[in-house]
């Protein structure tokens, strides 16, 4: 107990004083995550889109293996991108292994599938009842994905919340891929592995107390979207 | 299959549902002008039918050919659902909708949104949410949308079976004006009473098949089948 | 495509690189991280050679396959054998000598297998395992973990035949093993610079410590730029000769944890220049 009241003061301390090495690292994981949540949501919105609102054979196939994909290990992914961007791998060429990048490209094959997913349901959704007004209206396939998509965001923001919270937490995939280079590619996830081996729990309770921090921040804004959908649709 | 005709013409159209026949076969041509009423009692197969010349739906053997304009392109037909189908938009953004598909948005847009809405008193409220209005309401913000591309052709699938009477006496006044104007209206209702103050015609179904179908006073003065009269007296088919 | 092109520069620019300094990947091993020492070297380093260092921390096994693949532009590891191995190979170019220190036995203040009076190394781990005292391994092929074996070995064992209920290999870090033998009171091998340095200690104490054959020898390995042209050679030869300079070896030998001298530097000068102009 002792390890714990310790290093949440230790954690505190740091937080309130704006420890530099803490507030870079956070910094850096924001950017990181958010940056992939963009363009995880650019792939995976318009093809759950897609995907709602098409028909074409092997269309359960693919939406089967989109939900599938969602199973995919996380550090599993880390090690095939490390594989793939590799000095003697195919895409070595482009010096992306141990930078910031390659950390973005594997969180965004980890959250592309359930962002797609959630996507796909939100707007399957809503085209079952915008259907028949958008065939009257002779709206073309574009024309209907662009009103789905404007028309569903708070499902679509929920969608990247999930993303970012998956994201966020993820710690073997950037390990790999990152290399937990001090200053360029250590993040929340990392320097809490980092830290405590050092056995230094202080830090490392301080860094974990800001992920769940930021978890909490997440469920926050994800309860009042949902409460205020909630409130409208009571209207008379 | 679409053949030179100043109007819809149903050529032994059969559809079906889950297995179940709806409509058919059923062969007719509508009249080039007038106020149509489809009447009949529940799950005659009368919304089927309007879904059918909206293209809504397509039959499963038969053809349908839609009206022509002059040029030789079908003319331009809005459709009113019983239950609005509005987006999560606002009073304005649901109206504009069809125009701006076409072409956008501009000042000249907004302004004749503007007026359509003026036209069924939602000009107040433009900017509130399309869900947050009465079903009065939101059926005339349909209408509104509807006519706002000037169609040549109005169908409507019940427009007011849900609505209290204010609401249902400004409709059928717009309605009213529609046909004044010269535009095609074909409509379902169960309303007997209604349908006799506004058709011009009057086409009644029973069990998927057009049972009589004629102008409107000769129809309700003069039916020619029992189910006719029966519907018109009670409202019900024996 | 083009969507694909601009996304590409699009991270590469969030990845930070910068036309100025030159950049090099170095790969170190965990202990020399929880040492303490790189948190004084590095800085160093970078200040006065103006390149930037990218510091990958793993253990010496993990690091040489980085360099095979070319992924590392350098190496500061401490498996002697591997290390030549490496240049033989010809995945290096040159292997220098930097600094040492020395491997230290941590265990229980108990003392449960007694190890604290015998003599020598291999009687301590021949105590340990008689006893079947709980000892937790590396188990990472670091250069921790082959030392460790090389000490089973030499006092005549095979450690395939160890039975897990008292032999733990944890596949981790020198520091995160610490933590498990911290939390098992267990004994372990370590460098006694991570030792000092490590906050987790619990009943844990410093227990043998004697004999050439605990000696950890750091050196700095060169990747060769023939198997992987993207390697930074150029950088190596500087970084190696600023770890073998006096200024860098001085910087070593100060360093003090409580007091105690860490690690004693003994690069060789002189040999240097013949052998650091040659790539195979």
């Amino acid at each position: 107990m002792d390890d714990l009241w310790n290093g949440l003061a230790r954690g505190t301390a740091l937080v309130l004083s704006f420890d530099a090495y803490l507030y870079e690292i956070v910094l850096r994981s924001l950017k990181v995550t958010l940056s992939a949540v963009l363009i995880a949501a650019l792939i995976a919105f318009p093809v759950g889109a897609w995907l709602a609102v098409s028909r074409f054979r092997g269309r359960r196939t693919a939406i089967a293996i989109m939900n599938s994909l969602m199973g995919l290990p996380p550090v599993t992914v880390g090690l095939m991108v490390y594989i793939l961007f590799s000095r003697s791998g195919p895409f070595g060429v482009l010096e992306l292994l141990f930078t910031p990048a390659t950390m973005i490209i594997a969180q965004v094959i980890i959250i592309t599938p359930i962002m797609a997913s959630i996507a796909h349901q939100a707007i399957g959704d809503l085209y079952a009842s915008y259907r028949d007004l958008l065939v009257s209206l002779t709206a073309t396939r574009w024309q209907t994905v662009m009103v789905l998509i404007i028309d569903a965001r708070r499902a679509l923001l929920l969608a990247g919340l999930a993303g970012f919270g998956r994201a966020i937490g993820e710690v073997g995939a950037i390990l790999i891929v990152g290399g937990n280079i001090d200053h360029y590619t250590r993040v929340l996830t990392t320097a809490i592995v980092l830290e405590t081996s050092k056995g230094d729990f202080g830090l490392a309770l301080g860094l974990g107390g800001i992920l769940i921090l930021l978890a909490v921040i997440l469920n926050i804004i994800i309860h009042h979207i949902t409460s205020s959908e909630r409130t409208r649709t009571w209207s008379p | 299959m679409v053949t030179m005709s100043a109007s819809f013409q149903l050529e032994k159209i059969i559809f079906s549902r889950d297995g179940r026949r709806i409509l058919g076969p059923i062969t007719h041509s509508f009249s080039e002008r007038g106020f149509t009423l489809v009447i009949g009692p529940n799950g005659a197969g009368k919304t089927s039918l309007l879904r059918l010349l909206h293209k809504l739906q397509e039959p499963d053997s038969g053809y349908i050919s839609l009206p022509l304009g002059k040029n030789g392109v079908p003319q331009r037909q809005s459709f009113v659902f019983q239950v609005p189908i509005l987006l999560h938009r606002s009073v304005f953004e649901n109206a504009a909708y069809p125009l701006h598909l076409s072409r956008g948005s501009s000042a000249q847009v907004r302004e004749e949104t503007m007026h359509y809405l003026e036209m069924v008193g939602l000009n107040d409220n433009h900017g509130a949410m399309a869900e947050d209005l009465s079903g009065g309401q939101k059926q005339l913000l349909q209408l509104a949308r509807a006519l706002i591309t000037r169609p040549k052709i109005l169908i409507l699938d019940e427009p007011t079976s849900n609505l209290d009477g204010r609401s249902t006496q400004t409709i059928e006044a717009l309605l009213a004006d529609q046909y004044r104007i010269d535009t095609r209206i074909i409509m379902t209702t169960q309303n007997v009473v209604q349908a006799r103050r506004l058709a011009s015609e009057v086409i009644f179904i029973h069990e998927g098949q057009i049972v009589e179908s004629a102008e409107a006073s000769a129809f309700f003065d003069k039916p020619l089948t029992p189910q006719a009269s029966s519907f018109i007296q009670d409202g019900i088919v024996r | 495509m083009r969507y694909l092109a601009v996304l590409i520069t699009y991270l590469a620019t969030l990845s930070g690189i910068s036309a100025g300094a030159t950049e090099f990947r170095l790969a170190v091993t965990t202990t020399f991280e929880n040492s303490g020492l790189s948190d004084v070297i590095l800085p160093q380093m970078r200040r006065d050679l103006g390149i930037t260092i990218h510091a990958l921390i793993g253990g010496t096994g993990q690091a040489l396959r980085w360099g095979e693949a070319g992924n590392v532009d350098g190496l500061l590891v401490h498996s002697a054998e591997a290390e030549k191995k490496f240049v033989s190979s010809g995945f290096g170019v040159h292997r220098r000598k930097i600094m040492y220190n020395k491997f230290v036995i941590i265990g229980p203040h108990g003392d449960p297998a007694g190890i604290a009076s015998v003599d020598t190394i291999n009687d301590a781990f021949r105590k340990i395992k008689r006893s079947r005292s709980l000892f937790i391994s590396r188990g990472d092929d670091s250069g921790t973990h082959r030392r460790e074996l090389k000490l089973w070995q030499a006092s005549g064992y095979d450690v395939s035949k160890f039975n897990p209920s008292w032999y733990r290999e944890t596949g981790t870090s020198q520091g995160a093993t610490l933590n498990t033998a911290s939390g098992l009171n267990g004994y372990a091998l370590t460098d006694q610079a991570t030792w000092l340095n490590f906050s987790n200690k619990g009943e844990l104490i410093e227990l043998f410590s004697r004999g050439p054959l605990l000696r950890n020898q750091y050196a700095f390995v060169s990747v060769n730029p023939n198997r992987h042209p993207s390697v930074n050679y150029a950088d190596a030869m500087r970084i190696e000769a600023w770890l073998a300079s006096p200024h860098a070896q001085k910087l070593i030998g100060d360093y003090h944890i409580n007091g105690k001298r860490m690690f004693i530097p003994n690069a060789q000068t002189g040999s240097s220049k013949k052998k650091s102009g040659e790539v195979k």
